[in-house]
C-alpha cells in the first residue's frame, strides 16, 4: 500500500489508511471526473457535488469541515504535492488512490495535510510485451429531479393575489405576447459525455514505460454548457545498473470550457414570467413588461459567452542511489505549471430596449484573463530500511522545499457591435480608448524537515513516530519554525500465542496522536502596509481623478501556525476465514488557533487583522467493512461504510461569539455555522388567533406565519430566535456491491447523508415576496387562501406586514438522502471469440449514474439547492479492450 | 568508488539544506508600501488626505452594490418619499421608524463613519510629522483632515447622539482602545466644533486649478455655523452666518443648473462631494439611477426608483414654484434624452404617483459604465443653505424681520422668482413655519430637513401633524418622542464593546 514518501504493507499500518484502486471505481463511474471516484467508498470522506457543470471541480472533506480555513485536502499525484486538485486529472490514468484520514498516517505532508492527504498513483509501465488499453463510454444525462413552477393561469393568479390582499388593484399583468412557458424546459436539454483513453504499457527489465492518452467530451444539461479534455501522460522507469534507479513522470492537461453564466440562468429560468411567449410571430425573443428587472434567461444563454480554459503540466524525475544494502537516497524535482485563460463576454440586449424602453442596457462588454502558476517543488530523502532478527526498522530523513508564484492579467472593454461570437476579443472593441486592465501577483514558499521511524517486532508490535518541522512565507520570521510531532502504534493481537479464537484470523488494534499546522490562509498574513484605494476621488476645475492610499488592515505580525490535533484509536479484523474484513475508528481532532479575521469594533476604522482564535473540535466514528463469498460460480463483496462526525465550535474570538441577527453564525458549543432563525409555528387562521398570540408585528393578519415566542415576553422580537438548522450533516454513508457470475460483473454503488439542512426558499417565491412578478413555485398553490386551507404556507401579500419573509424553520429543508451513485453490468466477452480478433479481455457494460435519490428534497438536488447546476443522472454505455 | 560518490551526493543535499533554507521564504507582498516607508513627503500626504475625502462617497450610503452618495436616514427622515419595495428592510424601516439595533443600516452608518474619521487620523497624527514638505500645504491638509473629521462627527452625532471619541490612531496592543465608551452629544459636538474652528484657521479662501473642490475656510465656517445652532449657542451662530455673508458667495441664476452637472463648483457651492462620470471607474455618482424613475427608462440601466416623492412633498410647493417641475416627474411630464428622444412620466410601476427629477440625467454618451455613471457633484453645503442657516440664527436671536428678508433671498432666485414675503404681516410662529417651509422644498431630496426637524426642536410636533397624511403610503404616526430623534446603537458594536456602549433610549 502506498503511503507517504513510501509502501507500507496494509497489514502493518498504524494510522487511518484506506487505499482504493481503479478496479474499484471503474472507468465509467467518474462522469469524467477524478474526485468522484472518491464518493462513497471510504468511511470519513465526502464528494461535494456542485453540480454537473461540465468541467467543475466537486471538493473533498475528509473527516468534515475544520478549519475555517481551507479544508481541502493535500493532493499528491506520483509523489508530487500538486496546487490545484485533481479534477483535471483524467481517471482511466489512475492505477490507486490512497486517502491518509488521520494525523500520524498524515504527518510527512506536515503544513498542507492538516485535512487529510489523497494520495494518487498512475498506471506505470510493466515488464512484457506493449499491452495495449482501450476504453470507451458514451452517455446520455438528464435531470435527477423535477421541480414545478406554476403555469401561466397561476401565475397571474398568484400575482394579483398578492394585490388584492393588500387592499390594492390587482396588476393586469398583459403580456407582450401571451403564452405559457416553462423556462427551465428552455433552457434545459438531455446532456452527454463521450471518452476515448488509451493506454499502452511494456517495457523490459531495466526500462519500462506507459503512456496514455484521453479525450472527454460532455454537452451540459444546461444548452451551451459543454467540456473538453485532452489529456496526455508519460510514465517512465529506467533502472542505471543495480543501484540507481530514474523515475519520470509526466503529465499534459488541455480543458476547455464553455459555461455561460450557469447559476444566473437557471435563477432567471425560475423567476421569469410565465405567462410570456418565448417567440413572437416574428420568431423575436419576448420581453418582461416593465417592472420586471431580472434578464432574459434566454438572451444570456444565447449570447453570453464564458469561456475556460486551463492548460496544466505536472512532471517530475526522480532518482534513487541504492548507497548500500537498504541505505537509499533519492531525490525528486517536479514542476507544476498551471495556466487559465478565461473569456466573460456580457451581451447586449439583456434587457428590452424597445417600446417603453424600460431597463435599457446599452453597452456589452468583455472581460479577458489569464493567470499562470508555477511551482517548483524539491525532495531529498535518505532512507534506511534494516531487519535485525525480529526487528524491522523502516527510516526516513526528508528535507522538502517548495516554492509558488503566481501572476495574473486581465483586460476589459465595452462596445461591441453585436453580440457575435468572433466579435469576442478585445481588439474588436469600438471603445478601445477605454481599455482597463489589471495585474497581481503573489508568491508563497515553505521547506521542511522530516524525520519518521517505523518500528515492527515481529509483526506483532508496530510503531511509528513522525517529527516535523516546518518553515513558512506565510508567518512572521519570529514565528515562522515551528514543530509538529506525532506517534502511532499497533498491536496486532491475532499473533499472540494466547489467541485463538477461531473465527478471528487477523486483529489488530492501533492508536496514533499527532500534530499538524496549517497556514493556508492568505499568501500575507502578517504583513500590514498602505494600498491603492481602488477608487480614486475627483477634484479640480479639470475633474481630474486623484488617487488616494488607504491602509489595509491593522498588523498582526504575532501571527502563528494553526494547529491540529488528531487521536485515532483503531480496529482491523479479518473474520470467519477472511471473507469478512472490518475497520473501526473513532478519531478526535482538534483545530486551535485557527487563522480568521474576525470583525471587531469598527472604532479602529479598518478591517481587522488575521488572527488565532477560534477551536473547532471534529470527533466520530467510522465503520466499514467488507465481505465477501463465493456461492457456487457467484462471486459476491458487500462493502457498506458509515461515519459520524460532530462538529464543535470550542472557541471563537470575542467578537465572533455574538447571537446575530444574520443566518450562517458561528457560536461556541454548536457546530460551526449553524444558523438562528424564528421557529414557525403554523398560520394564524383568524383575527382571533392573531389576537390570542404574543404580537407579532402591528399589521400581521390571518394567513400570516405565528412564530413561537420562546421566551415567553408577548411578544415576537429577535430574542425569540433560536439555533434552527444545520448545514454539515453529521451523517455519512456509502455502500458498494460487487457480484460475478461467469462473464458478468454487476457494480452498485449506494451513497446517503443524514442530518443536515438547506436553507433556501422551498416554495419558490416568498423570498421574492417583494417582486410579485418572480412568483414562480407550483407548492405555492398550496398556501393560506382563507381559514382551514392551510397551516404551513402563509398567504401571499404585498408589503408582507408579518415579514413571513424572516428566516424561520418555514426555510429550512432536510437534505437526508440515499442516492444508487452508480450501477453498472458488465459482460466480458468469451476468450475463444475475442482471441480471433487478437483480443485478450473485451468487456462491454452499461451504467446508471444517479439514477435513483431517495429524499423528500423539493429542489434539483439535495446537495446543490435550486439555484446551481443540477446534477446529472445518466446511462452509460462502455467496452474496455485490452490488446 | 561507489561508496565514495553516494557519500558526495549525501554532503551535497545536505549543503543544499542548509544553503537555501532562509532567503526563499521571505516574501513580501506585491503593490503596496510598508507602513513605515509611507507618511515621508509631500506626496503621501496628499494622498493620505484624498482618502479622507473619498470615504465621502461610502460613507452616506445603505447598501445594495456600491451605490454611493445617498443617506438613506436624511431622506427618509424628511418625510417627503416613499421607497421601492425592494427597499423596505434597508429604506422602509426609517420612513417607519421601525429599525432596529440589529438592522444592516445602523451599523452601516457607524461602520463608513469611523473609517472617514480613521483616515482623517492618519492625516492629523501623521503629517505633521513629515519634514519634507512646505510647511504652508502641510497645515492646508492638516485642516482639510480636521474639516472632514468634523463632517464625519457631525452626521454620527445626528444619527446617534453621543458615540465614542477616537481623535487618535487607535493602538491594537491597548485593551482599552477597543472599548471606548460613547461621550455625550455635547460633547461631539464640541469636538466637531474644535475641529471646524481649526480647520478654518488652516484652510484658504478658495483654491486654483486641480485643488478645487477641496474644503475651504467658507466650508468650515458653514458647517460650523450649523453646528452652533445644533449647539444653541445662537448669538455665535449669528456672528458666524455674518461672517459668511462678507465672503462673496452668491445663489445662482438657474435653479435646475445645481443638479444637472452643467454648474459644478458656483459661487453657491460651499462645499461639494465631487463626482464625475469616467468610463470603468467608479467616480461618478450612482444618485441619477438610484433616483431615476423606475422603469420609465429615463436614464441607463433602466432606474431604479429608491425613492418617490409622496403627494404631501408635491402639495408642499406653492402654486408657480418653479421648483416643484425641477424636483419632481407629475404624471405627463417629459424628459428628454441627450439623444433628444423624449420621455413622459407614467409612473409605470405603480408607486406613489411621482418620480424623482433632481439630480436624474442622461449622462453624457459613451460613459455608461455600471451603476456610478452619473457626473453631478452632490451638494453637501450650498449657499441657500447657509442663507436658510443664517434666518434661522437671526430667528432664534429674535430678529424675525431681518429673517424673513433672508428667506426672501432664496425666494427671489431669478428662476424662482415667487412673491417676496412681507416681514410686517408675519407673526414668529409664521415666519418659522416660512423657514420651515422655504427649507423643505429648496433642499428636497437632499436630505437636509429631516435632520433640520431635529435640530429646530420640533420633530415630534411636525410627525404627528402629518400622521394620517398619505396613508398608506407614510407611518408618520410611529414616531415616537425621545427615542425616534435618533438611530439605535447597532447591536453588533454594543456586543462588540462588552457592553461598554449603552442603547439610545426606547430600543
Amino acid at each position: 500500500m502506498i503511503v507517504g514518501y513510501g509502501t507500507q504493507q496494509a497489514k502493518d499500518l498504524t494510522g487511518s489508511v484506506k487505499q482504493i484502486s481503479s478496479d474499484d471505481f471503474k472507468d465509467n463511474a467518474t462522469g469524467g471526473n477524478s474526485t468522484l471516484a472518491l464518493q462513497g467508498r471510504i468511511a470519513g470522506v465526502r464528494v461535494v457535488n456542485t453540480g454537473s457543470s461540465p468541467g467543475a471541480a466537486p471538493s473533498i472533506r475528509i473527516r468534515g469541515t475544520t478549519s475555517r480555513n481551507s479544508n481541502e485536502p493535500l493532493y499528491v499525484i506520483d509523489g508530487q504535492i500538486v496546487s490545484t486538485g485533481i479534477s483535471f486529472l483524467n481517471p482511466n490514468d489512475i492505477e490507486s488512490i490512497t486517502v491518509l484520514k488521520d494525523a500520524s498516517a498524515a504527518a510527512i505532508y506536515g503544513s498542507r495535510a492538516a485535512a487529510g492527504v489523497v494520495l494518487i498513483t498512475t498506471k506505470r509501465g510493466i515488464v512484457g510485451k506493449p499491452t495495449i488499453e482501450f476504453s470507451s463510454y458514451y452517455s446520455f444525462d438528464n435531470m435527477t429531479n423535477e421541480v414545478g413552477l406554476l403555469n401561466a393561469e397561476d401565475y397571474v393568479t398568484l400575482n394579483q393575489e398578492w394585490y388584492i390582499n393588500a387592499g390594492e388593484e390587482p396588476n393586469p399583468l398583459t403580456p407582450a405576447v401571451a403564452g405559457d412557458t416553462n423556462w427551465l424546459d428552455e433552457v434545459f436539454r438531455t446532456g452527454s459525455q463521450q471518452n476515448f483513453h488509451l493506454a499502452v504499457r511494456g517495457g523490459s527489465e531495466n526500462n519500462r514505460y506507459a503512456v496514455q492518452a484521453g479525450y472527454f467530451h460532455q454537452e451540459g444539461l444546461l444548452k451551451t454548457t459543454s467540456f473538453d479534455r485532452y489529456s496526455f501522460r508519460v510514465n517512465n522507469d529506467i533502472n542505471v545498473g543495480r543501484q540507481f534507479e530514474l523515475t519520470s513522470s509526466l503529465d499534459i492537461t488541455y480543458g476547455q470550457r464553455a459555461r455561460t453564466s450557469e447559476g444566473g440562468i437557471v435563477y432567471r429560468a425560475f423567476q421569469y414570467p410565465k405567462n410570456l411567449a418565448v417567440r413572437d410571430a416574428e420568431g423575436n425573443l419576448v420581453f418582461a413588461g416593465p417592472g420586471f428587472t431580472l434578464g432574459h434567461p434566454l438572451v444570456e444563454l444565447e449570447n453570453n459567452g464564458y469561456d475556460q480554459g486551463n492548460l496544466r503540466g505536472i512532471g517530475n524525475v526522480s532518482g534513487e542511489y541504492e548507497i548500500l544494502q537498504g541505505l537509499k537516497l533519492k531525490t525528486t524535482f517536479g514542476v507544476e505549471y498551471s495556466s487559465n485563460n478565461s473569456k466573460n463576454f456580457s451581451p447586449i440586449a439583456l434587457y428590452p430596449t424597445d417600446g417603453n424602453n424600460v431597463n435599457n442596457r446599452p453597452n456589452n462588454s468583455l472581460g479577458v484573463g489569464t493567470d499562470r502558476l508555477f511551482v517548483w517543488n524539491w525532495d531529498n530523502q535518505l532512507s534506511y530500511r534494516k531487519a535485525f532478527g525480529e526487528h524491522t526498522l523502516d527510516a526516513i530523513l526528508l528535507y522538502t522545499a517548495q516554492e509558488s508564484d503566481f501572476v495574473n492579467y486581465g483586460l476589459f472593454a465595452r462596445d461591441f457591435l453585436t453580440n457575435d461570437p468572433s466579435l469576442h476579443v478585445i481588439d474588436a472593441s469600438l471603445s478601445l480608448d477605454e481599455l482597463t486592465g489589471n495585474n497581481g501577483r503573489r508568491q508563497w514558499a515553505i521547506s521542511s524537515l522530516v524525520g519518521r521511524l517505523n518500528y515492527n517486532y515481529k509483526g506483532k508490535y508496530l510503531l511509528t513516530g513522525t517529527v516535523r518541522r516546518d518553515n513558512s512565507s506565510r508567518i512572521h520570521p519570529d514565528f515562522r519554525d515551528a514543530t509538529f510531532p506525532s506517534v502511532s502504534a499497533g498491536w496486532v493481537i491475532s499473533e499472540e500465542s494466547f489467541f485463538d479464537v477461531l473465527f478471528i484470523d487477523r486483529l489488530k488494534v492501533r492508536g496514533g496522536w499527532g500534530e499538524i499546522g496549517n497556514e493556508r490562509t492568505s499568501d500575507y498574513p502578517y504583513q500590514s502596509s498602505f494600498v491603492p484605494n481602488n477608487t480614486p476621488y475627483i477634484l479640480g476645475v479639470n475633474q481630474n481623478q486623484v488617487p488616494n492610499v488607504v491602509a489595509d488592515r491593522i498588523q498582526n505580525s504575532a501571527l502563528q501556525w494553526e494547529v491540529s490535533t488528531t487521536t485515532n484509536i483503531g480496529l482491523d479484523a479479518n473474520l470467519f476465514d477472511n471473507r469478512l474484513s472490518l475497520t473501526l475508528d473513532y478519531f478526535k481532532k482538534d483545530t486551535e488557533g485557527i487563522i480568521v479575521q474576525p470583525e471587531f469594533t469598527a472604532l479602529f476604522g479598518l478591517p481587522p487583522a488575521f488572527q488565532n482564535t477560534s477551536h473547532i473540535r471534529n470527533s466520530g466514528i467510522e465503520i466499514a467493512f467488507t465481505y465477501a463469498d463465493d456461492i457456487g460460480e457467484l462471486y459476491f463483496e458487500i462493502s457498506p461504510n458509515y461515519a459520524y462526525v460532530k462538529n464543535e465550535v470550542v472557541t471563537l474570538s470575542p467578537s465572533e461569539d455574538l447571537r446575530d441577527s444574520s443566518i450562517g453564525k458561528s457560536r461556541v458549543g454548536q457546530p460551526l455555522s449553524r444558523r438562528i432563525g424564528w421557529v414557525a409555528d403554523g398560520i394564524f387562521q383568524n383575527q382571533a388567533e392573531v389576537d390570542a398570540h404574543a404580537t407579532q408585528l402591528p399589521n400581521t393578519a390571518p394567513g400570516d406565519v405565528r412564530f413561537k415566542d420562546l421566551n415567553g415576553d408577548g411578544k415576537i422580537d429577535a430574542d425569540d430566535r433560536d439555533w434552527i438548522g444545520n448545514s454539515l450533516p453529521p451523517h455519512d454513508f456509502g455502500v458498494s456491491i460487487l457480484l460475478e457470475y461467469k462473464n458478468f460483473d454487476l457494480n452498485i454503488l449506494g451513497v446517503g447523508q443524514a442530518g443536515g439542512d438547506i436553507a433556501w426558499d422551498p416554495f419558490f417565491g416568498y423570498h421574492n415576496f417583494i417582486r410579485p412578478l418572480e412568483i414562480t413555485g407550483a407548492a405555492l398553490l398550496n398556501r393560506w387562501r382563507g381559514e382551514g386551507t392551510s397551516n404551513f404556507l402563509p398567504r401571499i401579500v404585498k408589503g408582507d406586514p408579518n415579514t413571513n419573509r424572516r428566516f424561520s424553520t418555514l426555510y429550512l429543508e432536510d437534505t437526508d438522502y440515499f442516492r444508487i451513485q452508480n450501477i453498472q453490468l458488465g459482460y466480458r466477452l468469451p476468450q475463444n471469440l475475442i482471441e480471433d480478433w487478437g483480443l485478450t479481455n473485451l468487456r462491454i457494460y452499461t451504467a446508471g449514474q444517479n439514477l435513483f435519490t431517495f429524499s423528500d428534497f423539493n429542489g434539483f438536488d439535495p446537495q446543490t439547492g435550486y439555484t446551481g447546476y443540477p446534477v446529472a443522472g445518466s446511462i452509460y454505455f462502455g467496452v474496455n479492450a485490452t490488446f | 568508488m561507489k561508496k565514495y560518490n553516494g557519500l558526495t551526493i549525501l554532503a551535497m543535499v545536505i549543503l543544499l539544506v542548509s544553503s537555501c533554507t532562509d532567503e526563499f521564504l521571505d516574501k513580501q507582498p506585491f503593490a503596496v508600501t510598508s507602513s513605515d516607508a509611507f507618511f515621508t513627503s509631500e506626496q503621501d500626504a496628499l494622498l493620505a488626505v484624498n482618502a479622507a475625502y473619498e470615504e465621502l462617497k461610502r460613507f452616506k450610503h445603505g447598501g445594495r452594490n456600491d451605490v454611493n452618495a445617498y443617506d438613506a436616514t436624511g431622506l427618509m427622515w424628511s418625510g417627503n418619499v416613499h421607497e421601492h419595495p425592494d427597499l423596505v428592510s434597508t429604506f422602509g424601516i426609517v420612513r417607519t421608524f421601525t429599525i432596529q439595533p440589529t438592522d444592516n443600516l445602523a451599523n452601516h452608518n457607524w461602520w463608513r463613519g469611523y473609517v472617514g474619521i480613521q483616515r482623517c487620523n492618519q492625516v492629523i497624527q501623521n503629517v505633521s510629522e513629515i519634514e519634507n514638505i512646505d510647511s504652508g500645504v502641510r497645515d492646508r491638509i492638516i485642516g482639510e483632515a480636521y474639516f472632514l473629521r468634523g463632517l464625519y462627527y457631525h452626521y454620527l452625532t445626528m444619527w446617534y447622539g453621543g458615540v465614542p471619541i477616537v481623535d487618535r490612531l487607535l493602538d491594537p496592543g491597548q485593551e482599552e482602545d477597543f472599548v471606548i465608551p460613547r461621550s455625550t452629544k455635547e460633547e461631539i459636538l464640541a469636538l466637531v466644533k474644535s475641529d471646524l474652528e481649526k480647520a478654518e484657521s488652516m484652510l484658504p479662501t478658495s483654491y486654483s486649478g486641480d485643488d478645487v473642490g477641496r474644503a475651504t475656510r467658507g466650508a468650515a465656517k458653514a458647517l460650523l455655523l450649523k453646528v452652533l445652532l445644533w449647539q444653541k449657542d445662537y448669538p455665535a451662530a449669528l456672528a458666524k452666518a455674518q461672517e459668511i455673508e462678507g465672503m462673496g458667495y452668491s445663489l445662482v441664476d438657474e435653479y435646475t443648473s445645481l443638479f444637472d452637472g452643467s454648474n459644478e463648483n458656483s459661487s453657491e457651492s460651499v462645499f461639494e462631494i465631487q463626482f464625475a462620470a469616467v468610463t470603468g471607474e467608479n467616480t461618478g455618482s450612482s444618485l441619477s439611477l438610484i433616483y431615476g424613475p423606475n422603469g420609465e427608462g429615463m436614464v441607463p440601466n433602466g432606474g431604479w426608483g429608491f425613492v418617490r416623492p409622496l403627494p404631501d412633498l408635491v402639495n408642499e410647493y406653492e402654486e408657480g414654484d418653479s421648483r416643484k417641475s425641477a424636483t419632481v416627474f407629475e404624471i405627463g411630464d417629459t424628459f428628454t434624452k441627450n439623444n433628444g428622444s423624449v420621455i413622459t412620466f407614467e409612473d409605470r410601476v405603480n408607486g406613489t404617483g411621482f418620480g424623482t427629477r433632481k439630480y436624474v440625467t442622461d449622462p453624457p454618451s459613451g460613459t455608461t459604465v455600471g451603476i456610478n455613471y452619473a457626473p453631478q457633484n452632490f451638494h453637501e453645503i450650498r449657499y441657500a443653505e447657509v442663507i436658510l442657516l443664517y434666518a434661522e440664527a437671526l430667528l432664534r436671536n429674535g430678529q424675525k424681520d431681518a429673517a424673513v428678508e433672508q428667506i426672501n433671498r432664496v425666494r427671489a432666485r431669478p428662476s424662482v422668482d415667487l412673491p417676496l414675503l412681507d416681514p410686517g404681516t408675519l407673526t414668529d410662529q409664521q415666519a418659522w413655519e416660512a423657514l420651515y417651509h422655504e427649507y423643505r422644498v429648496e433642499l428636497a431630496l437632499e436630505a437636509r430637513f429631516g435632520y433640520a426637524l431635529r435640530r429646530w426642536g420640533i420633530a415630534s410636533e411636525w410627525y404627528a401633524s402629518k400622521a394620517g397624511i398619505d396613508s398608506p403610503l407614510t407611518e408618520f404616526e410611529n414616531f415616537k418622542s425621545g427615542k425616534d430623534e435618533v438611530l439605535p446603537i447597532p447591536q453588533r458594536q454594543i456586543d462588540f464593546s462588552d457592553g461598554t456602549l449603552d442603547q439610545n433610549p426606547g430600543y
